[in-house]
């Protein structure tokens, strides 16, 4: 192989000839997360990152899709009625388990249906202290990718949630772990309630 | 793969020809389609490549061709090529940049995968003027649009 490193002039810069479709490529690489700064990038960039192609196609074919939870929310600010909690706030993980905070005895409680029982979920003491402590309004339940989120109102409807992963030991026994989430703290402060909240592969 | 003995010159957009092993230049699926399409010329231009970019191009193929001609100790040379990618990609954002166009004109997947994952790595948690400088783009937006777009991803930017 015959090789020179002959130097020239450099023709214009060699990124701003790149294809739309190699820049999409990079993009979708990148986690969802980073998207709203790439947003402010440029009017260019900013369609790129909410372009269909790129959630409907790109991501999923890289290969470079994550779990987004969606939280529909409710303004309420005109009425004063807490969200009810019971039935709504429960959720089922991986299809088997249905989750659901009981208030009476500030447990969080998971069925499961091979055993047909309701077990207390163990392992998360900490957390459900912390729950009572904060005198907690409300708490919501959502599956997300396998894992359990709390969203729990604290004060003065500010929110906290909690990623809990489970595992399920010997005996049966479901252990909860928490893991604390970056932007644990009030996600949004004000008068809203949960409407729905959805776990979305993007 | 079948070893092919016959040799192939690339020439460079300066004109300059490298001489390389048929199934290296099949890497190059362009090539391997012009070849398949009947092209038997022993020399194909490639003019939209400079010679630095090209002979990294074909330094990337040769090493992939040869691993991928090894049998065996596939987990050991898979490493091997891993590290081997990962040294030939940490590069500057200039040449970095003329490795991913050629890859892509050429369509050497593998190459524009890691050169792509390269410049997602490094732009991933950067602020907005930073990618700018990075890509070379103008910020287009007005002060007053630039702060809608802001606020409507105020929660993305709370510390």
């Amino acid at each position: 192989m015959s090789r020179a490193e002959k130097k020239q002039s450099p023709p214009p810069s060699p990124i701003t000839s790149l294809p739309e479709d190699v820049v999409v490529d990079i993009l979708a690489r990148l986690p969802i997360s980073d998207y709203p700064r790439v947003s402010l990038v440029s009017k260019r960039f900013r369609s790129l990152v909410s372009s269909p192609e790129i959630y409907a196609r790109r991501r999923s074919s890289l290969g470079c899709t994550e779990h987004c939870l969606y939280v529909f929310l409710y303004n309420c600010a005109t009425r004063v009625n807490l969200p009810s909690v019971g039935g709504e706030s429960a959720c089922v993980v991986d299809d088997v388990f249905l989750f659901f905070y009981d208030w009476s005895d500030k447990e969080l409680r998971a069925y499961d249906p091979e055993r047909k029982c309701w077990q207390v979920v163990k392992g998360l003491d900490d957390l459900l202290a912390e729950i009572r402590r904060a005198a907690c309004c409300w708490l919501q339940t959502v599956s997300y990718g396998g894992k359990l989120v709390l969203l729990y109102g604290k004060g003065e409807f500010s929110w906290l949630t909690k990623e809990v992963s489970l595992e399920i030991r010997k005996g049966g026994q479901i252990w909860g772990k928490v893991y604390q989430w970056c932007d644990d703290h009030a996600l949004i402060a004000g008068n809203f309630i949960i409407r729905k909240s959805l776990d979305v592969v993007l | 793969m079948s070893e092919s003995n016959k040799k192939i010159s690339l020439i460079s957009s300066e004109g300059e020809a490298f001489e390389v092993s048929e199934a290296v230049a099949r890497e190059f699926e362009i090539v391997a389609h012009m070849l398949e399409d009947g092209c038997s010329g022993s020399s194909i231009p490639i003019t939209t490549v400079d010679s630095n970019i090209l002979g990294k191009v074909i330094e990337y193929c040769t090493k992939h061709v040869e691993v991928g001609n090894v049998e065996g100790n596939s987990e050991k040379a898979e490493k091997d090529l891993e590290e081997f990618d990962k040294r030939f990609i940490a590069v500057e954002m200039n040449t970095l940049f003329s490795l991913i166009l050629a890859a892509n004109y050429l369509n050497v997947k593998g190459l524009l995968n890691i050169g792509c994952q390269k410049v997602a790595d490094t732009i991933k948690d950067m602020k907005p003027e930073e990618v700018r400088s990075i890509f070379n783009i103008e910020n287009d937006y007005t002060p007053a649009e630039e702060e809608v777009v802001r606020k409507e991803n105020e929660w993305a930017f709370q510390p």
